[in-house]
């Protein structure tokens, strides 16, 4: 009966008179009715901008129409040696992310809940904080008398500065830094739900320590590994940060040749030319993947086979993967044979686990330790920047308090942040209250297009709205800019709600109404009340997107209008300076905190 | 005496599924009725539609003689227990039990008395500042009680309210809800799938199975009046076989598959030649031991013999291979070993003859 009463519970009719006079279908759609803003928000602002700019790419400067573009785009070895570039850089970034987040994911799996809460913050850190910050804190340990090279130097590895800037090796460091957190907490929540005792029950059928990881542990991480590289792979696909600050000319990608097609040339049916291909490729990727492995398995579910029809091909690649994990078991378990025969059982066992703690660290360590180096640096009396800077001086804090131009875009980054983010709270708060508590034909449809701002690159959304809002005259404007930050932050904030609303006991809203509370009164004194640390957590999430958030930015401020990214992004291509480096640190400090509070609210809105 | 409630030929549909056919029943002023039956049976359906928490596909809910079935749950007056308690985590426990009398837009000092006087009534005057979470089961068990009888409402619906707590604490709250429901005169419409719960707790019980009412009556009219085969196996442990009519009468003549017969003491209301089932339930079986007369006997080889504490559960295998339960006081003789040859007998008046089927 337990499971019955949860389902026998509809929410409560308030039937007032006009409704029931209504037909019996437009009242069962009733509760959908949140959805539309949100909906009508969307049309308005991400698909009809973007149907349009994508469209543009099948007219000629004249107007007519013509398949010209995609010829010129793939006959042009400028444009196709770009793609090729672009796909080069995001594949190997993507096996880099994977492999390095995979021991990172493994070890906090297995670690007590406790110390997971703990420790997971040590990835969340760097995923919090700036792109920016932490291309710059790259720029400051790469170059040629930066601190790896000192290092190097310094141990006599290297006899001249290697060139690790401004090239594919700083290009892929920074890149990699970058995704692998998106990779560990992408891999995380499937990792966790394995069960231990497939692994015991392995031993006692006489399986030993190699042959149960890759024969029975590794399959089961197969739906994380593989939503974690399309992750990875897809945002890679989009980036033009890292490439423009730590590549040379050879790491251009197609993001960069959008930027420049635009700001340049004003050449809109190549940018829109090139946003389709990027926008085609996220997507290929994105439907093999749902072929292959399913989406659901991107929600930390494992993916069930056994539901669908599993297609010719994903039986062809389970077969080849089982294949090449089965025969690496047989061979590692080769290789620790010797292992186990020189050494005693117990420290062949410690070595194990001595082995993934250690990964565990130099992984953790590759992703904190780099954007610490911002902090020393900005403390510098002298004029360059340096890591070491051997000496103490608050000036360059003075003179970012000093200049207009931060401070300005400090405040306006702020007005924009919280009020995007109040947009997408309300907005995506109505939706999710509609797609959490109700079945409907179509919910799958609906949530891809509250999902699809994740989708789209973002280069393709800013370009969108900068083509709106030259007509609209909203460039330049900051109710420009928060509708657009709204666009890319209301998704989070739906996830977030759906997600503390599918935990919440709606019995709680029934008791409220048979003891007289009208839908109203349950909302505003019992429900709103008990989500409230998840309203708050979606928020923060929302203002934070918004807060780094550059690339639809550099389309869309301009003249006075300028928020803290752009300002940031003006200056390293300039020249670093250690003004950029007081800047980095004080927004570190400021994520940091804001990361802490986050994590206050999420475990109260688990506690209840 | 008044009716209190009345629904008239309420039913529930999903789609094609029938969650509730349609289910005509009345409980009058003060009366402890429940709703027993196994999951899927329906009940939870049927309390949730008097609720108001769902909307009926057809048919009508009237309370104190108002017809309800169109009013949202907050105009209909009802109380209601959940299973979980649905205690508001985040207001005190005070503020809990205001919460109806809020509703009611009452003053400030009324409120606060009400409040003080059910805590009181309910023994736990020192929680109203604590949050629910920091009470054990059983007191967000009272303190759920407690915000319904706060505002009188006209019915207190409770779906399975002991079902989290163990068993010496059901026990002790069943005790409690029955003392309350004495005290205040309040009527209570009861969900459990506890057959012993309903038993011990109600004036009626409205046995429900397959989405609809299998029989209602007092707890003592089900246990020894069941009128299906269902009834008899879910209240109580029972011995059921089929058999065919072969007289009626004053006395029934049943007569089985091998050719022994069964005599039955009431008029079964069956024509002769038609297939049905007879009941016996095991207490009333006895292991004949020296050669007293029994209306029915049978004779059989005992499977097994298990001392339960106050009694003891004896296993026979009639000659025609039915197995027959016999339940004893323990008595401290010495019981017959297993496959030994015993007789059981039974007076036709503990035999009861149920319809044909499940």
């Amino acid at each position: 009966m337990t499971a019955m009463s949860a389902r026998d519970y509809e929410p409560a009719p308030v039937a007032e008179p006009a409704i029931s006079a209504l037909q019996p279908r437009l009242r069962r759609a009733r509760p959908l009715l949140p959805l539309l803003p949100l909906f009508a928000f969307l049309a308005l602002f991400f698909f009809f901008p973007v149907g349009q700019i994508l469209s543009l790419s099948l007219f000629d400067q004249s107007g007519a129409i013509t398949s010209a573009n995609f010829a010129k785009a793939f006959s042009d070895p400028l444009y196709f040696d770009v793609l090729l570039i672009t796909f080069k850089i995001a594949g190997w970034t993507t096996v880099i992310s994977v492999v390095g987040g995979f021991p990172v994911a493994y070890y906090l799996a297995n670690a007590a809940p406790h110390s997971r809460n703990a420790l997971v913050i040590w990835v969340l850190l760097p995923f919090w904080t700036s792109f920016l910050v932490r291309t710059f804190a790259w720029m400051i340990l790469l170059g040629r008398n930066g601190a790896v090279n000192q290092l190097l130097l310094a141990l006599g590895i290297v006899d001249a500065p290697a060139s690790l800037i401004f090239n594919l090796t700083g290009t892929l460091i920074g890149m990699s830094h970058a995704m692998l957190p998106l990779a560990v907490m992408t891999m995380l929540p499937v990792m966790q739900t394995i069960d231990g005792n497939l692994s015991r029950a392995a031993e006692t059928l006489g399986a030993g320590r190699a042959q149960i990881f890759w024969r029975i542990y590794i399959p089961q991480c197969m739906p994380g590994i593989s939503a974690a590289a399309m992750m990875v792979f897809i945002s890679s696909l989009g980036f033009f940060i890292t490439p423009a600050l730590l590549g040379g000319a050879r790491e251009t990608m197609l993001t960069q040749v959008i930027i420049t097609q635009i700001q340049e040339l004003l050449n809109w049916p190549a940018a829109s030319t090139l946003s389709v291909l990027l926008l085609a490729a996220s997507i290929l990727v994105f439907v093999a993947y749902d072929r292959v492995v399913g989406l659901s398995s991107l929600a930390g579910g494992s993916a069930d086979r056994s539901a669908r029809t599993v297609s010719a091909w994903s039986r062809i690649l389970d077969v080849i993967g089982r294949a090449v994990v089965n025969g690496l078991g047989s061979l590692c378990a080769g290789i620790g044979a010797v292992f186990a025969w020189l050494l005693p059982a117990r420290a062949f066992r410690g070595l194990g686990r001595g082995s993934s703690l250690a990964l565990f660290l130099i992984v953790v360590a590759f992703l904190l330790i780099p954007t610490l180096f911002v902090i020393p640096a900005s403390f510098t009396p002298g004029n360059a920047v340096q890591a070491n800077p051997g000496g103490f001086s608050l000036r360059w804090y003075e003179a970012v308090f000093a200049s207009s131009d931060w401070t300005s875009a400090a405040w306006n980054s702020l007005v924009v942040g919280l009020a995007s983010g109040a947009v997408a709270l309300v907005l995506g708060t109505m939706a999710a209250f509609a797609m959490a508590w109700n079945r409907f034909p179509g919910k799958t449809a609906a949530l891809a297009v509250i999902l699809s701002p994740l989708i789209v690159p973002r280069i393709v959304i800013a370009v969108a709205l900068f083509f709106l809002y030259s007509k609209l005259e909203l460039v330049g404007t900051v109710t420009g800019l928060v509708i657009a930050h709204a666009v890319l932050a209301v998704p989070y904030v739906v996830i977030t709600v759906m997600a503390v609303l599918a935990t919440y006991d709606r019995r709680l809203d029934q008791a409220a109404a048979v003891m007289g509370a009208s839908r109203w009164q349950t909302l505003r004194r019992i429900t709103l009340p008990i989500i409230k640390p998840g309203l708050l957590s979606a928020f923060l999430f929302a203002f934070v997107t918004s807060f780094d958030e550059l690339t639809v930015a550099l389309f869309l401020t301009g003249g006075s209008f300028n928020t803290l990214p752009r300002q940031m992004w003006s200056d390293l291509l300039l020249q670093i300076n250690p003004t950029l480096a007081a800047v980095a640190t004080l927004l570190l400090v400021l994520m940091t905190g804001l990361l802490f509070l986050n994590e206050r609210f999420r475990r109260s809105a688990g506690r209840h | 005496m008044s009716e209190k409630l009345r629904t008239e030929q309420v039913t529930k549909r999903y789609n094609d599924v029938a969650a509730l056919q349609p289910t005509t029943l009345s409980m009058r002023d003060g009366e402890f009725l429940t709703l027993l039956g196994p999951s899927g049976s329906g009940k939870t359906t049927l309390l949730s539609l008097i609720a108001g928490l769902t909307e009926p596909t057809g048919g009508d809910i009237w309370i104190d003689g108002r017809r309800v079935t169109d009013e949202p749950s907050a105009k209909r007056g009802l109380g209601m227990v959940f299973q979980n308690y649905a205690l508001f985590p985040h207001l005190s426990i005070y503020e809990n039990i205001a919460f109806p009398l809020r509703m009611r837009r009452m003053g400030a000092a009324e409120i606060d008395a009400a409040v003080r006087r059910v805590l009181d009534l309910i023994h736990l005057p020192h929680v109203a500042e604590r949050l629910p979470r920091e009470l054990s089961g059983g007191q967000q068990q009272r303190i759920a009680l407690a915000r319904c009888i706060v505002y009188e409402p006209s019915i207190i619906l409770m779906d399975e309210p002991l079902g989290a707590l163990d068993k010496n604490l059901r026990e002790h709250m069943q005790t409690e809800i029955k003392r309350l429901h004495v005290e205040l005169g309040i009527t209570i419409l009861y969900v459990t799938h506890d057959q012993e719960e309903a038993l011990s707790m109600s004036d009626r019980i409205c046995l429900m199975n397959n989405a609809r009412v299998e029989q209602i009556g007092t707890p003592a009219e089900l246990y020894f009046k069941p009128a299906s085969v269902f009834a008899a196996g879910f209240l109580g442990e029972s011995n059921i076989a089929p058999a065919k009519v072969l007289s009626t009468g004053t006395e029934t003549l049943l007569g089985s598959a091998d050719g022994s017969t069964i005599r039955v003491a009431a008029d079964a209301g069956h024509r002769t030649d038609v297939e049905v089932n007879w009941m016996v339930r095991p207490e009333r079986l006895k292991l004949i031991r020296d050669g007293e007369a029994h209306e029915n006997i049978r004779r059989g080889q005992l499977l097994d013999a298990v001392f339960v504490g106050g009694f003891t559960k004896i296993n026979v295998r009639l000659d025609d291979g039915t197995t027959l339960l016999a339940k004893e006081l323990t008595s401290g003789q010495p019981l017959p070993e297993r496959g030994q040859s015993v007789t059981l007998g039974w007076s036709a008046a503990d035999a009861i003859v149920l319809p044909p089927g499940a």
